[in-house]
């Protein structure tokens, strides 16, 4: 399997996160029982196994992975290795 | 001279309308000084659904005016009143030059002729913080007035053929920072990469959300919302991208379709409706989807009271931004729902500037309600009343019971 698309599935088992190649829905980030309790507080939204964050969103993080019944889209990045690793510093842009 | 071609008197008692983005006639020697009570607005593309809405109302009301609108990118426009600092004559950068845009009563676009040596302008229209644009990093240049107004939301768009429905953050800083050499499926042209300038607010907004500078932005460059929109709908299908404030992307998404967007940090790509079919712009206003910013409204101030424009022109368009006056019988704030704009009292989110984070927003007259029911196919499971009655703890706001 070439790199790039090994980064993503190994991300994707890390956090427990369905992986499907596109996956378009709606209804998996409501607070059906997968969601995280952490009522954050902190800088980022810790959402360890969880799919979505499902406290009092107050920061921006938290704001961004709040639990929706919003259609989404789930599918990893699609940039060659040979530019970006998946993880490091993204390179500026010339 | 128009008064000297002889239909002038018919379209002042018809009334003129202002702007918009179809392209408009060439001038045909008619000086936007003639026209009556001219107010001089320019700026972001975004605001000209809007614009367009106030023009016929604005020339029905007893304090007659013609709305004329230059579209410049919206950091442009704010250079143009910045640097305006004399008012005697134009001052190097600032004021607007060549020609402006109008519509008759008839819906026909027209435009007009600025002065030889420049026209002041009452106002421009940004979809970013001054503080944003290349020329005003220290923030709001002096002298000037910074009105917040409605949420403009932008989103990268590509023609509805796409089969791509999502960029995520990363994807886009490759895509528009290194163009095809990036080589990020399916965005591998550059003659399909569509760009605008630094000037232009919605550059601005998605290089904050890229990291990419918006003066290192890699593609094709288009001089106008307009004119991306129609190379969007030209060019390569299976190749194509661009960016468009979503006043404009709504109208045409029989043809092109906004893309989901994954920011940094966040786990999926949500787009700026909760259904690529609705138009409530749920992950807009509850912090999913943020890229966006406020259309501001930047005017002289006044020497003796900075708190206000310098201009009545300015004074009265900045009003109705705010909602602050109705316009006859009409809602200034429906008037922006129905262009495509979120007005504050609609957001769940706010940030401070541009690069800040969002934070959580409690509007102290929250229209929630209201909006979901006012937007295109709009509807809500909000308690329609009449008072406060009905609504428990809450409010009745504009016909709605709001938790608040």
């Amino acid at each position: 399997m070439k790199r790039r698309a090994l980064f993503p599935l190994l991300l994707c088992l890390g956090l427990g996160v369905s992986c499907a190649a596109t996956d378009t829905g709606g209804d998996d980030l409501g607070d059906g029982g997968t969601s995280t309790t952490d009522d954050g507080g902190g800088d980022g939204a810790d959402l360890g196994e969880a799919l979505c964050f499902s406290g009092t969103p107050r920061t921006e993080p938290e704001l961004l992975n709040q639990c929706t019944d919003a259609e989404h889209v789930d599918r990893p990045h699609r940039i060659p290795s040979r530019d970006w690793d998946g993880m490091g510093p993204l390179p500026a842009a010339p | 001279m128009y008064r000297g071609i002889g239909i002038w008197p018919g379209l002042a008692v018809a009334g003129l309308l202002l702007v918009a983005s179809p392209r408009p006639a060439p001038a045909a020697g008619v000086r936007c000084a003639d026209l009556p009570a001219p107010i001089y607005v320019a700026g972001s593309s975004a605001a000209g659904p809007f614009l367009q809405s106030l023009s016929a109302p604005l020339l029905a009301d007893a304090d007659s005016a013609v709305l004329v609108y230059q579209h410049k990118g919206s950091c442009a426009a704010v250079e143009a009143v910045g640097r305006d600092v004399d008012p005697k004559r134009c001052a190097q950068g600032g004021c607007v030059f060549g020609s402006a845009s109008f519509y008759a009563e008839d819906g026909s676009l027209k435009t007009c002729d600025l002065g030889p040596d420049g026209t002041h302008l009452d106002l421009a229209l940004s979809d970013v913080f001054a503080g944003s644009c290349p020329a005003f990093g220290g923030g709001v240049p002096k002298g000037l007035l910074d009105v917040l107004g409605p949420v403009s939301p932008l989103a990268a768009v590509a023609p509805r053929e796409l089969p791509e429905p999502a960029l995520l953050a990363e994807e886009g800083h490759f895509v528009f920072g290194f163009g095809e050499s990036a080589g990020v499926p399916p965005w591998t042209q550059n003659d399909s990469i569509f760009i605008r300038d630094e000037r232009s607010a919605g550059q601005v907004l998605l290089g904050l959300h890229i990291q990419v500078p918006p003066g290192r932005f890699k593609g094709t460059a288009t001089a106008s919302a307009e004119e991306m929109t129609r190379k969007l709908l030209s060019g390569d299908p299976a190749h194509s991208i661009g960016f468009l404030p979503t006043s404009l992307y709504d109208p045409r998404r029989r043809d092109l379709k906004a893309l989901a967007f994954r920011a940094f940090g966040q786990r999926y790509a949500f787009y700026p409706d909760k259904k690529t079919t609705s138009y409530e712009k749920q992950n807009v206003r509850d912090g999913h989807y943020p890229l966006w910013g406020y259309l501001h409204g930047l005017a002289r101030a006044d020497a003796m009271n900075p708190d206000q424009a310098a201009t009545r022109g300015a004074r009265r368009i900045l009003d109705l931004l705010t909602g602050k006056t109705h316009l006859g019988a009409l809602d200034p704030v429906l008037l922006q729902v129905q262009a495509g704009l979120l007005p504050q009292c609609a957001m769940k989110v706010r940030r401070g500037s541009d690069p800040e984070p969002l934070s959580p927003y409690e509007p102290a007259e929250p229209c929630g309600c209201w909006f979901d029911k006012m937007v295109k196919m709009g509807t809500t499971s909000c308690s329609a009343c009449t008072n406060d009655k009905p609504c428990g703890g809450g409010h009745c706001r504009r016909g709605f019971c709001e938790a608040h």
